[in-house]
């Protein structure tokens, strides 16, 4: 397919200042979180995150709702602006949302007066200068027979169904020539078939290597976290921390039933099942003694 | 057991639907009723349906020269006020320091009536043409830009984080997101502008003016002509009617995508 293949290396065109004697941040390392923090009002949401993400790599942010994740993700895309800490990317701070780091959310990453064709097509013109319509049109419609979208470019958003947006959710971001893609709980409101075909997808598309990606996938599902993410972070609670990670290496689940059936698919599930557990415990324990306190709740 | 409700479908039959038809046939009947049967009044003032439509029928060409010469106060009037109105209530519904600056000043203005600007407008402009165009305009300005700089400043979080994705600048921001973003708006401004927009156009046209709709009613009512008053009343509703209906085909078709 002529015009897909080719990746854009836009990291120097990411938003932001040059850090001086810090062009590189390690080995490979493309994204990285230095003491991140964030709050709503006086609410602290994330407390000193550190995170190094490496070129390619597939991390999955698993945690209970009101964890951050969400907020951690936003930061990572410049949508919000860090209390303290900062995020780097290809060795500039963000300062700000940029198109080499995309981003699908849960349910609204198109314009819904433009149908898909035209959604995409957007994000071609702004990859790819000096394209014509027709070309620009064509590649779009290219993008959305990659994500399993044949002939379906003149539907509005509101004419397809959940799994059909975030198919061409992702294809947008493709388009877009991101090297980074941020998801926020994409398939968190899909049934469950579409759920499994678009993490197929997503798999097969990130594994790929004419389509790989760096991916920061957030999600409060522990079976989706262990079977997409090469390494899952686990967040607490209140304030939003890494309580811990886990590598999961992409050999053990080239097969999705034989690595749910694997030894190591379950004791991680049981590890991760009993942090949440805990977390969950300590807040409780927390939220008793403020009531013994005499505070209301 | 299901309980029945009063929405059940088989105690309307054939009629469900069709209510506001019948009314306005029940509104005729009564009026012929009451010109035929019942002697409410000087007949002179209140004609029948009949001599109505009569009046409506031979004073056709008329009325129609009166829309044409309503039509052309009406329409560059409305038509200036929704494109300034709309893209300059989106440039300052999107520029934070410029809604500061222009917010109390509208806040201050648009609740003026329009038609006090009358007097002025005739006195101000070379020719009754003009100064009606420039009332009609001030008229309908304030509820599009009021309408679509509340949409601008309103466009949902969603949008402007994909627009920052996609690396949108301020201006195509505003063409590609903003404006598609606050369409809805926009429409229910045009809505408000227009019905103001005949309002004014007619108490224009019976201060000062030669020709037209408003012109017409005020014409034959100071020459006592009820019937063709009251058929050029009729004839002013249906035209905007059509108008009004017209502008709401464009918002279903412009507004497909809001669900």
């Amino acid at each position: 397919m002529p015009g897909i293949d080719v990746i854009q290396d836009r990291n120097n065109d990411a938003a932001g200042e040059m850090i001086p004697g810090r062009a590189v941040q390690g080995p490979r390392t493309v994204l990285s979180v230095e003491k991140l923090s964030f709050a709503y009002d006086t609410v602290t949401v994330l407390d000193g995150i550190d995170l190094d993400i490496a070129d390619g790599e597939f991390i999955a942010v698993l945690g209970p709702s009101g964890c951050g994740k969400t907020s951690l993700l936003r930061l990572l895309a410049g949508l919000e602006k860090p209390l303290a800490g900062r995020v780097v990317h290809a060795g500039k701070v963000v300062a700000g949302p940029d198109p080499s780091r995309g981003v699908v959310f849960q349910d609204y990453s198109l314009f819904p007066w433009l149908n898909l064709r035209d959604n995409l097509a957007i994000a071609i013109e702004k990859s790819r200068k000096g394209l014509s319509r027709g070309e620009r049109n064509r590649i779009a419609e290219e993008y959305l027979d990659l994500v399993g979208l044949p002939g379906v470019g003149a539907k509005h958003p509101y004419e397809v169904s959940g799994g059909m947006r975030q198919r061409a959710a992702i294809a947008r971001t493709l388009a877009l020539g991101s090297p980074v893609l941020l998801m926020d709980e994409p398939f968190g409101a899909l049934d469950p078939v579409n759920r499994v075909r678009l993490q197929d997808l997503m798999m097969q598309l990130c594994h790929s290597t004419s389509a790989r990606r760096t991916v920061v996938f957030v999600t409060h599902d522990v079976e989706e976290a262990l079977f997409m993410g090469d390494r899952v972070l686990v967040l607490g609670t209140n304030p939003g921390r890494i309580i811990s990670e886990f590598t999961v290496p992409f050999e053990t689940k080239r097969n999705r039933h034989d690595f749910f059936q694997s030894n190591t698919f379950q004791e991680l599930e049981v590890k991760i099942a009993s942090l949440y557990h805990a977390d969950v415990e300590r807040q409780l324990e927390e939220s008793y003694l403020v009531a013994g306190e005499g505070a209301s709740i | 057991m299901t309980k029945k409700t009063v929405h059940n479908n088989r105690e309307y039959g054939v009629l469900k639907g069709s209510e506001g038809i019948l009314f306005l046939v029940a509104i005729a009947l009564c009026w012929q009723l009451t010109t035929s049967y019942v002697q409410l009044s000087n007949p002179k003032l209140y004609p029948s349906p009949a001599l109505t439509w009569h009046a409506l029928v031979e004073s056709l060409p008329e009325l129609l020269k009166g829309t044409w010469s309503s039509f052309l106060i009406l329409v560059p009037g409305y038509f200036l006020a929704v494109l300034l109105g709309a893209s300059w209530g989106i440039v300052v519904g999107t520029v934070g320091w410029l809604h500061r600056a222009f917010d109390p000043f509208a806040k201050v203005v648009a609740p003026i009536p329009p038609t006090v600007y009358i007097p002025y407008a005739i006195a101000l402009m070379p020719t009754f043409r003009l100064s009606a165009i420039l009332v009609v305009f001030i008229g309908s300005f304030w509820p599009v830009f009021v309408n679509t700089a509340a949409g601008a400043a309103a466009v949902p979080l969603r949008y402007r984080d994909n627009a920052g994705i996609l690396g949108f600048g301020k201006f195509e921001y505003m063409r590609r997101v903003v404006f598609p973003s606050t369409l809805p708006s926009i429409f229910s401004g045009m809505a408000v502008g227009l019905a103001l927009s005949f309002i004014l156009l007619t108490v224009a046209e019976m201060f000062g003016a030669n020709d037209g709709l408003g012109k017409f009613v005020q014409y034959y009512a100071d020459y006592a002509d009820y019937p063709r008053m009251v058929a050029g009343i009729l004839y002013t509703g249906a035209v905007t009617f059509i108008s009004m209906a017209l502008l709401d085909l464009l918002k279903r078709r412009v507004l497909f995508w809001v669900r």
